[in-house]
């Protein structure tokens, strides 16, 4: 497993997506925070920032995650995944990591950086603790959104649709919240919202760290990462 | 061999993995569906706040576990949609931490839309009376079915003299609530009526509810045909208008209300008479007053330019403090259990107090500053009393009993725009508790929200803030990217 996400990581620093990610990624998250926290609202409070972010995440991380599986597909290389030694849900696991490291290592990098600038410029710096509470919300989310990418984009070999309906997934986890307030069922209202990325999340900007919100984001990622790893089992064997 | 069956090709492709694939999903959702239930029971919630909005302090852990009262904190709508408003969200995880922290507390939800028959049985409101709020609270001993006032959203919530929201004290309004409701006694507070007294009375009988008495024990008695009610613990004359009956009446009628509050305040009760400075010449009253050692003049009026507040309605405010090194017990204790720090005492339209030291001690003045008018007249300028207490004190069987006259020079002790934006409402439920009657819960403070604000800022520093966190960076990756690009074609 390691070696296939050595090849990984080396892939995005050795090709232009991982520079142009990366740099995409730095400059919204500076833009957002500049925009929120400095012009707008003045504040250190960085619930908007945040919330803002997972919003972004819904054109970012299918960028990252189209070309994982289908470029693999398109180019009839995934024969070399199929008839590889290691287990399939090894090999996903490992590009899953590849993609999770390069996108929590640059949010953390530009979470770091604003971190400082608040610092310097408020008269109380945020208290660290809930700062990184909902930083690691945010990459846990991350990381869920890159499992249902990393899934959407087994099943076809277009880049594009790979993308275009990776960004359908998360956009409608993100809005779930919103649609459930036109749930009039009582109990049905509780279970959409119960699956609800951005209600689970709210724990984290209220400044409380839910670890059954931890254990869910974990959860969702490992079910889709299952189902990306069933697909390609379905595939060898078909 | 479980090993060898999973990794048959029946188990890896085809309806029997479909089927694997379904339960493994249901197993996952079974889980985390066990671990939200069990969340709150097994504190898998952890606060990570710098403030602590949801810390049970030592206070709350003493006083509540010493009674075994089975408590219901009722809310009046569905969990999910309360805490979509963020500061009910943060009054429902304070009442979650309480019934994590304590096994007799629970909290209950209940729609008020949907069930609001159900709901007001449980608030004890009769269908057609008094008002219930999808954003309210009530308190409930399921023991002895006492319930308490329904708490408004707003009043966990302190708020200065502008109405910007500064604290939360979500606990100390909890904890009150609860000993309030588990200590209720048959315990009484009477307000005089028959001489005008009629404004603020809503307010008034509000603050009392929320200092332990419900409105059963809250008596409205008209002395000229009433006696004072035995377990009274403190009279209330609210801006009396007409002076009270002395002696024998123009009628002949001999019916004497003065000597009735003579006589409780022999019998160790307790008085707070609330004046302002449209408080008539009432010779009675005057002289009850005089002679224990307070008295006031009709028509002067307190003012302090230097001190005043923007209560532009409400007339010349002035800021009041605890008069100091009085030796007198009443004034330090009120002293030290009225925490002004945060926000003032107001008063609005006060007429200045006189004071006879030997009777009676001055526990409120003005600042040095204040000025007293006659009309548009000044009268005199300097520090002026405010709030005074005459205090006597026997021992009967080796008990302290205390008798207190208590004299404020405004009626803005009860006036409810100043409810959660100053001391006042702090202080009447202090005098309460000198009465004795109500146990005031000290050592929760109000926590106070952090300040976020960003202040001079200029547009050059904040544009040199965008270039830095947004330009940079980007850039740096992006000619890092393109050496190494250009570096790998050339080779």
């Amino acid at each position: 497993m390691f070696p296939v996400y050595k090849r990984e990581m080396r892939a995005y620093f050795t090709s232009p997506i991982g520079y142009i990610f990366m740099a995409v990624l730095l400059a919204l998250s500076g833009g957002i925070f500049s925009l929120v926290n400095v012009w707008l609202f003045k504040t250190t409070d960085t619930t908007f920032y945040f919330i803002a972010m997972l919003c972004m995440f819904t054109v970012l991380i299918p960028l990252l995650t189209m070309k994982l599986f289908s470029e693999e597909r398109k180019a009839k290389t995934e024969q070399i995944l199929l008839t590889s030694p290691i287990s399939l849900f090894g090999i996903v696991f490992a590009k899953f990591a590849a993609a999770f490291t390069l996108f929590s290592a640059t949010f953390i990098f530009s979470c770091s950086v604003n971190f400082l600038t608040l610092s310097q410029i408020a008269k109380k710096a945020p208290v660290f603790s809930q700062y990184a509470g909902n930083i690691l919300g945010v990459i846990l989310i991350g990381g869920a959104f890159i499992a249902v990418g990393i899934f959407m984009s087994s099943l076809t070999e277009n880049q594009l649709i790979s993308a275009v309906t990776t960004f359908c997934v998360i956009l409608v986890m993100l809005l779930l919240r919103v649609l459930a307030d036109y749930v009039g069922n009582t109990l049905l209202r509780s279970v959409v919202k119960w699956f609800s990325v951005l209600d689970r999340f709210a724990y984290f900007t209220g400044g409380i760290l839910s670890i059954p919100a931890i254990i869910y984001f974990i959860s969702l990622s490992g079910v889709f990462l299952f189902l990306t790893a069933r697909v390609y089992e379905a595939r060898r064997w078909n | 061999m479980l090993n060898k069956i999973l990794h048959t090709k029946k188990f890896k492709y085809g309806s029997a993995a479909a089927t694997l694939t379904a339960i493994f999903i249901v197993i996952i959702l079974l889980f985390n569906g066990i671990i939200s239930a069990l969340g709150t029971q097994f504190s898998l919630y952890t606060e990570i706040s710098g403030e602590k909005y949801y810390n049970l302090g030592n206070t709350t852990k003493t006083l509540l576990s010493e009674t075994d009262d089975e408590i219901s904190i009722v809310f009046f709508a569905e969990k999910d949609l309360l805490i979509e408003n963020g500061s009910m969200e943060m009054i429902v995880t304070l009442a979650e931490k309480y019934s994590t922290e304590f096994k007799n507390i629970s909290v209950k939800y209940i729609d008020l839309v949907r069930n609001n028959k159900e709901a007001r049985a449980i608030a004890n409101l009769s269908t057609d009376g008094g008002t219930l709020h999808t954003t309210d609270v009530i308190i409930r001993s399921e023991k002895t079915g006492k319930v308490s006032k329904p708490l408004s959203g707003n009043s966990f919530f302190t708020v200065n003299d502008s109405n910007m929201i500064l604290g939360f004290n979500g606990e100390r309004r909890f904890t009150e609530s609860i000993l309030a409701v588990v200590n209720a006694s048959d315990d009484k507070v009477a307000i005089i009526t028959g001489h005008g007294e009629t404004e603020n009375l809503v307010n008034l009988s509000e603050l009392l509810v929320g200092a332990g008495y419900d409105q059963t024990e809250q008596v409205k008695v008209d002395l000229s045909k009433n006696d004072i009610p035995e377990n009274t613990k403190l009279v209330i004359i609210n801006n009396p208008k007409l002076d009270f009956l002395g002696g024998k009446t123009t009628s002949g009628s001999g019916v004497n209300e003065i000597e009735k509050l003579n006589r409780y305040l022999k019998n160790y009760g307790n008085i707070l008479v609330l004046l302002n400075n449209e408080t008539g010449t009432l010779t009675n009253l005057s002289e009850f007053l005089n002679e224990n050692g307070i008295s006031y003049t009709s028509g002067y009026t307190v003012s302090d330019t230097a001190e005043n507040s923007r209560y532009g309605s409400l007339g010349r405010a002035v800021h009041a403090s605890f008069k100091q090194n009085t030796n007198n017990a009443v004034v330090e204790r009120l002293s030290s259990k009225t925490d002004i720090s945060s926000a003032h005492i107001v008063m609005n339209s006060t007429t200045p107090l006189k004071v006879d030291n030997e009777k009676a001690a001055a526990v409120l003045v003005s600042s040095p500053g204040a000025k007293v008018t006659n009309g548009t007249l000044p009268v005199n300028s300097g520090e002026q009393v405010l709030l005074a207490v005459s205090s006597k004190m026997n021992y009967v069987k080796n008990e302290e009993k205390w008798s207190n006259l208590f004299v404020s020079g405004s009626t803005d002790l009860v006036h409810a725009d100043l409810n959660y934006s100053t001391k006042n409402a702090d202080l009447l439920r202090n005098i309460l508790s000198v009465a004795g009657t109500v146990d005031i819960v000290t050592g929760i403070e109000t926590v106070p929200f952090a300040d976020t604000n960003i202040s001079g800022i200029t547009t050059a520093q904040a544009m040199h803030i965008t270039r830095i966190t947004t330009l940079f960076p980007a850039v740096i990756i992006l000619c890092v990217g393109a050496y190494v690009f250009i570096k790998r074609k050339r080779l």
